[in-house]
């Protein structure tokens, strides 16, 4: 029988987990660390954190699910337990849709695995623009290839499915240049349910990880609570006081828990940790706070192929494009990276436009759907400022973000390219995923080429996703320009820091786990030497 | 979706709009129960919203729903039971929204003028229901167009998060020989 890490450790009785929806009374804790947060950020803090002998509590304002009891690879059921908002978080105007986590390992837990470093065109605008002149592609280097070991990052050698296979060989054909994408798995069985939770234990996800073993070494992990805001005394961070969730995750119980720390990490992902830091009060005399979010906005082509594709079957990603990366410097037109995403019957369903008998056309020819993402690369121009976090009346974060014309014409130019090379890959009809783009899609590249240049651009017409979200909380050297430094520490409150997505000055230009698990581990080792002196070997 | 203060935003049709909006809190008589069996626990759909989406849901997963008379009602059914828990699944900020937009398909007022199907859920016909969707998917007014994804993803959702749905897609769900994967 296979061993599920997270069904023993619970059984070993010597793990401190708590849910808080069971809570009856208020309550106080006591840590030398609280981090709110167990993703990419929270987790790689907290195992490194507790490796250093300090007291560590973990607050997650989702659920602990896991593979042996939960994952079930059920849409209708890992949608609204595993991610934020029912897997429906939408930007103000609804016009963007964004899959985020919310359970034990945050979108670790839930993400398709693909790992990238920090690109280098990325580092060298953040050291030019940002005065991060020690992050340099030599000195991170170690801390990505730390993660790598740790989290087994590794080549995937396992042929791609035809989904991918498609966008490999349509670039062939295009003269577009790809790469293979390498992948957190151990044993992994190929499946194509990474976003659903791994079943098998393969994704090395932050659940199965970083967490187990903070809770090895005495941490302490408190599930359903919601980090309300970051407590201050006297000029310093002194804990956090969160509210006790019902089970559903969707309302508070009236139940107050407060966790006195000395130093509190912050890392609930790039929205999310915005919000907390402006319920908290925090100064901001820069108005920082919650400016400069990323996206990577992502538009959507569909294809018809002349063979299965299956697209729920196999490592949902294996093969990326860079080519419009590459070709465009940072201040040109808008960059973009090319992937395919997994496809199941809900999010194909709600993604592919259209009702009544035209959309279930294309149902009918499920299999035969092949799709391809265009991720625009954010954040780097100046007609590409992002959007900001506000708080809704209730506290609950919102998110404005206005796609400005320099990206629109990025998701046109992207677009065409998807169009091109899926017609090349043989394609018999493709489809911009476009309210104004006929039911059938079109049937020849010079059909696409033409109409895709008239398509009206502009929200809930043209459909636009996102699965990364970025900044908000972004790190300069100097306070004039960020809110937190090179190694996550709040400018204008002692003993706060910052250690997830919410650092990034711009967005990465790749799916961006392996960048937050690495400058994590950078940052909290730095962190660890200060509050104990001692220079933590990670991973063990 | 459209919230009161969305709706303000909008400008002066805007305006328009959330005073028909207002009068749909009004003690207005709900249109008859869609032939819908009201005994299973609904979470947040009244009879009311139940009947629209079921009409609503009748066009848009045209060609999707069985042929068969007896499994037609019961899949209609099931897809509005399934638009429930998806609705109830949602941020409690996001249901009001929601709700909001239900009260605006529900009121007769607001259904005549800003939906644009006079008839009542019940007896509007199919093609009524899809030029109201069609007017608001290319409405130029944003709100309107949030309001008709709003239905597209409701509907959708629920009808495909359920396995009976997957009958005719080529697609046999999720590898059965993970089951057992844990107790093998």
């Amino acid at each position: 029988m296979p061993k599920d890490v997270i069904a023993e450790g619970l059984a070993s009785g010597k793990w401190d987990v708590r849910d808080a929806a069971t809570f009856m009374r208020d309550q106080t804790l006591e840590a030398d660390v609280v981090i709110v947060g167990t993703g990419a950020g929270g987790g790689v803090a907290a195992e490194i954190l507790s490796l250093a002998g300090l007291k560590v509590v973990m607050l997650e304002e989702g659920e602990l699910r896991y593979a042996s009891k939960h994952f079930n690879l059920k849409e209708a059921e890992a949608y609204p337990t595993l991610y934020q908002e029912s897997a429906g978080r939408q930007t103000k105007d609804k016009g963007i849709t964004i899959l985020q986590g919310r359970t034990v390992g945050g979108s670790t837990t839930v993400n398709w695995t693909s790992s990238f470093r920090t690109p280098p065109t990325t580092l060298a605008f953040w050291r030019d623009h940002y005065g991060l002149d020690d992050m340099t592609v030599e000195n991170m280097a170690s801390w990505f290839g730390k993660a790598e070991k740790r989290l087994s990052v590794i080549d995937w050698n396992v042929e791609p499915n035809v989904n991918n296979q498609v966008l490999m060989s349509g670039a062939d054909r295009a003269g577009i240049h790809w790469s293979k994408i390498r992948r957190n798995v151990k044993a992994c069985l190929n499946l194509g349910y990474c976003g659903m939770g791994c079943p098998a234990n393969a994704k090395q996800s932050m659940l199965i990880t970083t967490v187990p073993t903070a809770l090895d070494r005495g941490a302490t992990l408190l599930t359903h609570l919601r980090a309300e805001r970051v407590l201050q005394e006297g000029g310093k961070a002194v804990g956090v006081e969160g509210m006790a969730m019902n089970h559903s995750g969707l309302e508070p119980v009236g139940i107050k828990v407060t966790i006195k720390a000395k130093t509190v990490l912050l890392a609930g992902g790039a929205i999310n940790t915005p919000a907390l830091m402006l319920r908290s009060d925090l100064s901001d005399p820069h108005g920082l706070i919650g400016k400069r979010t990323f996206l990577h906005p992502v538009n959507v082509s569909g294809a018809l192929m002349p063979f299965k594709v299956e697209g729920w079957q196999g490592a949902p990603q294996s093969i990326y494009s860079d080519h419009f990366i590459d070709a465009f410097s940072p201040d040109g037109p808008m960059g973009y990276k090319l992937e395919v995403p997994p496809l199941h019957p809900v999010l194909t369903a709600i993604t592919m436009s259209g009702f009544g008998e035209k959309h279930r056309q294309l149902m009918q020819h499920f299999d035969r759907l092949q799709v391809v993402l265009a991720l625009m690369r954010d954040g780097f121009h100046e007609d590409s400022r992002g959007g900001s976090v506000s708080l809704k009346a209730d506290g609950t974060p919102l998110l404005d973000y206005p796609i400005s014309d320099y990206v629109w014409r990025g998701m046109r130019h992207a677009y065409l390219t998807m169009a091109e090379l899926q017609f090349a890959a043989g394609a018999t009809r493709v489809m911009p995923i476009h309210e104004d783009v006929p039911g059938g899609g079109y049937s020849s590249w010079a059909e696409a080429k033409a109409a895709i240049q008239s398509l009206p651009l502009e929200v809930l017409r043209a459909k636009v996703v996102s699965a990364h979200v970025m900044g908000g909380a972004a790190m300069a050297s100097k306070a004039e320009q960020g809110v937190v430094d090179g190694y996550g520490r709040f400018f204008n409150l002692d003993n706060l820091y910052v250690m997830d997505g919410s650092v990034f000055p711009t967005s990465i230009g790749a799916n961006p786990q392996l960048s937050i698990y690495g400058l994590a581990a950078r940052n909290a080792s730095s962190l660890a030497k200060t509050l104990t002196g001692k220079d933590i070997v990670w991973p063990v | 979706m459209l919230s009161r203060r969305q709706l303000l935003k909008t400008g002066v049709a805007g305006a328009a709009l959330l005073g028909l909006a207002r009068l749909a809190y009004g003690p207005i008589t709900p249109d008859s129960l869609y032939a819908v069996p009201a005994q299973a626990r609904f979470k947040v759909l009244d009879a009311e919203s139940r009947t629209a989406l079921a009409a609503i849901a009748r066009v848009m997963l045209k060609g999707a729903l069985p042929r068969d008379e007896a499994e037609y009602e019961t899949a209609l059914y099931q897809a509005v039971l399934g638009c429930d828990t998806a609705i109830a699944g949602l941020p409690m900020g996001v249901q009001a929204e929601v709700k909001e937009l239900l009260a605006l398909l529900n009121s007769r007022v607001t259904r005549r003028w800003v939906v644009g199907v006079g008839a009542s859920w019940e007896t509007a016909s199919d093609e009524d229901i899809a030029h109201f969707l069609n007017r608001w998917r290319y409405s130029s007014f944003l709100l309107l167009r949030s309001g008709y994804q709003a239905l597209h993803q409701i509907v959708f959702a629920a009808w495909y998060g359920n396995p009976q749905a997957w009958v005719g897609i080529g697609y046999d769900g999720p590898p059965k020989f993970m089951e057992g994967y844990w107790n093998a």
